[in-house]
């Protein structure tokens, strides 16, 4: 198998608060091949963000490792934080609140050009607009303010914003879920011709499935702060085997006229990420508990080549 | 001109279904006629609605689909009498609930019709509820405001609708905060049924929520509507939810419906350019596009509309009369309409795509 | 609808020029359309000339603020000189009248506008500048430094506001300078407790996590990124507060603290003009309607301010 560009072995990240210590990603493992995108999908809440935001150093993690291009990159000092943040980039979930709004389209976009130090003014105008033409926009919205743009446009200016630094690597948190539809299309076709044509290797971050298995090769799904799959993007969407798995792909409601007879409706809500009880962290909503899964603890196991499960009766519920 | 024009042509097609209702004689009880709504302000004016007819049969559910500041959120302010005027300015039009005219009804009028025969379901449940109010309250409130029940009886009528909606009546006396996005939305929905309204106006009411709490919610509404038979007007941009939930649909862009008729008509013979293109633009769940087709350009500014077909610019079927004609509806097959002046050219697009 | 066509009709060519070029523009299908190119400041502006009230009360501290700035230039006097008989009626030699020293009125109001607004801007400017200081340090930064900041605050806004400033005046002494600094610590904690919510707020916000992420140094994301978006609230506070120091000072200068004579400032005039109310009257009733008209006419333009660049509050 080809060796990963980014790899997480063991990652966590928790939070102090009043209430307790917030587990929002707890021990999570994956790797990223070069040139592939990685989605993950999961429900508000369950670490997804702040797996990303952990990824690219907006925040510190608890513990675990991560490696970029087989370096360890888990704490980085200032000099080699700024090299890193080079090669890894994020592409934000709000176009509405990514861009400072006193900002014009230019700045925005020749704000890290200009912090590298590396280009001369006539440099800097020139790379602008290149990067502009990158994403698509025309070259008379330079001076405009974002709340001048629409959603689709201002999404631009923050993929061009990432882009600028010629990274290897962007996480793209939700990047589409705050726009229209028609727009959500125009941007997804944006992001992969960006891949093919740079080479870049994404983790695309969404709520949204049908989304993710559009642009994704491989997915994890994650629940409570872990992923409890991780498999190719087909093979996830044609034998999905862990039970929340099931139950988040059967409540997509289907667009058209056929409609699905029986539908495996989750009974309650997602429980506190608080101080989580050990075992497996589904087990309160899921149809197919035993008392077992409250006790042992779980770990991701290879279901078939690829296909990665955490679930003590995978191998039973699906005749494996 | 052209407006005006286009207008009539909304008019002619309201009339030629109801022609086709009256034949086969179903209890038809909301119409709503060229209803034009405009926000006004100093600055600019956004013409929010232009000349929308629909009708709606009892029991049946009807989804208003189109994407942001499409005006769907407008057509059902306007249906409840809660339009913020001003800037709100209503252009013309009617809305007829049950025969009455309730467009130009006084608050008063309005308020009796409210919570009795209309109610509407917001998008965030975490603001549609009083924070310092415990949920059984609010229920009771409303039950008590249109309906001349003893305070026992009204609890106990809250009771039952928090037990509906598939809450325990333990928790009648707790807190919206004490709930979470899903529950908080099962009591708005308890709120917005409990004096049996005749019509529901659900906005986005699962927008806010998660896919599988979502489809809790879905599972909820739909097994109150085949109880309580309540006619429902679903204003979404999911067509996910659309096909799940609606017998009939209409599809609005730049404050038009540009196409309506039953599921079967708008899913498996969508025929207006606009509808082809959103259907494109999705990731099919089950599809393995290489690439998606997005629709190109954005949604045309509502302070000043393209002249012609509202679609226009973004149209790839656009001829040179779709630029400047106004486009009236067209009935297409019995109950599906259309409008889009160039049919031909999209409904083999459609079949290409087959 | 009569008035919608033509508007559609009129913005229609250069519409359907543009879509039919953008429509192929690029790979990506953008449509674009030129927005209209606006300064912000403009902008504010136009929004607040929708108001008379806004225009009228702008126009009045315009013309406050010149005549101070103007006044030893075209007041006819200067504001000790003996130019007449005292208590001289306001006629049309003395507009306002003259003092019981024989002073012209109208000149000593005149730069007494100099004294009186002076001291707004620049006790403002001193609590703008070290409440800024400390709440931005304070939100940005939060945790301890946070606590330690805010419990100041906290002190200093549990002791009367006049209270305050008395006793700073009396520990202190009089004289210009000391006024200032006088009315200005009052100020701090509130200028403090505001730029700090913002800075909580924005520095949640996602951009600045954009920033962060393209390394942009501490320094660079509260200089570039935060401040210029806290501005908008401390600038309708500024407004609102020069109005209130005017105020406090006032009332310091008419208890006999603050400016001393024979400074003209407003409070002192009132001060001085005390003793013959009932024989001079325009004495007390220029100065004070002076300093009604202004502060009013700041709060009002705060106000407006607020509201127009506050884009939820647009009608």
């Amino acid at each position: 198998m080809e060796s990963s560009l980014v790899e997480a072995s063991g990652l966590k990240k928790h939070f102090r608060t009043k209430k307790g210590i917030v587990h929002a990603v707890d021990g999570v493992s994956f790797g990223i091949r070069p040139g592939k995108t990685m989605g993950i999908v999961g429900e508000s809440g369950c670490g997804k963000s702040t797996l990303g935001r952990v990824l690219v150093h907006l925040e510190s993690n608890t513990d675990g490792a991560m490696r970029f291009g087989g370096r360890d990159v888990t704490a980085l000092g200032k000099r080699q934080l700024r090299e890193f943040r080079q090669n890894a980039q994020m592409i934000f979930q709000d176009p509405y609140s990514s861009l400072n709004p006193r900002y014009t389209v230019e700045e925005t976009i020749a704000e890290p050009l200009f912090l590298s130090r590396r280009y001369s003014r006539a440099e800097l105008r020139q790379r602008t607009t290149e990067l502009m033409g990158c994403v698509g926009m025309a070259q008379r919205l330079r001076a405009s303010y974002p709340h001048e743009l629409d959603g689709g446009r201002r999404q631009r200016v923050g993929i061009a914003r990432a882009l600028a630094y010629d990274p290897k690597f962007i996480v793209c948190d939700e990047p589409v879920s705050a726009l229209d539809v028609s727009i959500q299309a125009q941007i997804l076709n944006l992001l992969q011709d960006l891949k093919k044509e740079k080479n870049l290797t994404y983790m695309f971050i969404t709520h949204d499935l049908s989304v993710v298995r559009y642009i994704s090769d491989d997915i994890g799904v994650m629940y409570l702060g872990q992923l409890v799959e991780t498999s190719p993007s087909k093979e996830l969407f044609k034998a999905p085997c862990h039970p929340y798995t099931k139950a988040l792909l059967s409540a997509i409601p289907h667009i058209g006229v056929r409609r699905r007879a029986e539908r495996a409706v989750l009974k309650g809500e997602i429980t506190s990420p608080i101080d989580p009880k050990p075992g497996c962290r589904f087990a309160s909503r899921c149809p197919h508990a035993l008392g077992e899964c409250q006790r042992r603890s779980l770990a991701l196991e290879e279901a078939a080549p690829g296909h990665f499960v955490s679930c003590i009766r995978a191998k039973e519920l699906n005749g494996l | 001109m052209g407006n005006g024009a286009s207008n009539d042509a909304g008019n002619g097609a309201s009339k030629t279904m109801r022609g086709a209702d009256v034949g086969e004689e179903k209890q038809k009880f909301l119409e709503v006629r060229d209803l034009s709504v405009r926000y006004e302000t100093k600055e600019e004016t956004v013409y929010a609605v232009n000349g929308v007819s629909f009708s709606l049969e009892k029991g049946r559910t009807l989804g208003l689909v189109g994407e942001t500041g499409a005006g769907k959120t407008t057509i059902a302010r306007a249906i409840l009498g809660i339009l913020p005027s001003p800037p709100a300015v209503v252009g013309g039009g009617e809305i007829l609930l049950g025969g009455d005219d309730i467009l130009g009804a006084s608050e008063r009028e309005m308020h009796d019709i409210r919570g009795n025969r209309v109610t509407m379901i917001f998008q965030d449940p975490m603001t549609a509820l009083n924070p310092v109010m415990t949920i059984g309250r609010q229920i009771e409130e409303v039950i008590e405001s249109h309906e001349r029940v003893s305070k026992d009886e009204a609890r106990k009528r809250a009771e039952e609708m928090l037990e509906m909606v598939g809450i325990l009546a333990e928790r009648y006396s707790e807190y919206p905060h004490q709930f979470s996005g899903g529950m908080k939305q099962r009591v708005v929905i308890a709120i917005a049924l409990a004096c049996n309204p005749d019509l529901l106006l659900a906005d986005e009411p699962t927008t806010a929520l998660d896919v599988t709490i979502q489809a809790q919610v879905l599972d909820l509404m739909k097994t109150l509507h085949k109880k309580q038979n309540t006619s429902t007007i679903l204003i979404t941009h999911d067509l996910g939810v659309v096909s799940e939930m609606c017998d009939e649909v209409a599809i609005v862009y730049a404050g038009e419906i540009v196409e309506m008729g039953s599921l079967e008509d708008i899913f498996e013979r969508p025929a207006h350019p606009y509808m082809l293109g959103l259907l494109g633009a999705i990731p099919a769940i089950d599809g393995d596009e290489e690439k998606l087709s997005p629709i190109p350009g954005m949604t045309p500014d509502p302070t000043s509309l393209p002249p012609g077909c509202k679609f226009h610019p973004r149209c790839k079927y656009a001829a040179e009369a779709c630029k400047s004609e106004p486009v009236g509806m067209k009935e297409i097959a019995p109950g599906h309409f259309c409008r889009c002046l160039n049919l031909a050219a999209p409904n083999l697009a459609a079949r290409e795509a087959e | 609808m009569p008035e919608k066509p033509e508007k559609i009709g009129g913005a229609a060519p250069r519409e359907r020029a543009e879509s039919a070029a953008a429509l192929y523009e690029g790979a990506y299908g953008a449509l674009e359309e030129t927005p209209k190119q606006k300064s912000q400041f403009l902008e504010i502006l136009k929004r607040m000339s929708y108001s008379k009230v806004n225009v009228i009360c702008l126009a009045i501290v315009l013309f406050f603020g010149l005549v101070a700035v103007l006044a030893p230039l075209i007041a006819p006097y200067g504001y000790a000189d003996m130019v007449a008989q005292p208590f001289l009626r306001p006629s049309a030699a003395h507009l306002f009248g003259t003092d019981n020293l024989g002073r012209d009125v109208l000149s000593r109001v005149m730069h007494g506008a100099k004294y009186s607004i002076g001291l707004g801007l620049a006790a403002t400017g001193v609590s703008l500048a070290f409440g800024m200081f400390l709440g931005a340090i304070a939100g940005y930064y939060g945790g301890k430094v946070d606590d330690l900041l805010m419990r100041f605050c906290d002190i200093i806004q549990s002791i009367p506001g006049l209270l305050l400033n008395m006793a700073l005046c009396v520990a202190f002494g009089t004289g210009v300078a000391n006024t200032i600094f006088a009315l200005g610590v009052g100020g701090i904690a509130a200028s403090a407790r505001l730029m700090r919510s913002s800075f909580l707020n924005l520095r949640k916000a996602e951009f600045v996590d954009a920033a962060r992420s393209i390394s942009c140094s501490d320094a660079r994301i509260i200089s570039r990124h935060i401040i210029p978006n806290a501005f908008a609230p401390v600038l309708v506070q500024t407004t609102m507060n020069i109005g209130a120091v005017i105020m406090t000072a006032a009332g310091l200068n008419f208890l006999g603290l603050g400016v001393q004579a024979p400074r003209p400032e407003w409070g002192a005039l009132l001060s001085g003009g005390r003793d013959f109310i009932r024989k001079a009257p325009w004495l007390c009733i220029f100065p004070g309607c002076c300093i009604l008209v202004l502060v009013l006419s700041l709060n009002l333009v705060g106000d407006g301010l607020r509201d127009a660049m506050d884009p939820k509050l647009k009608k």
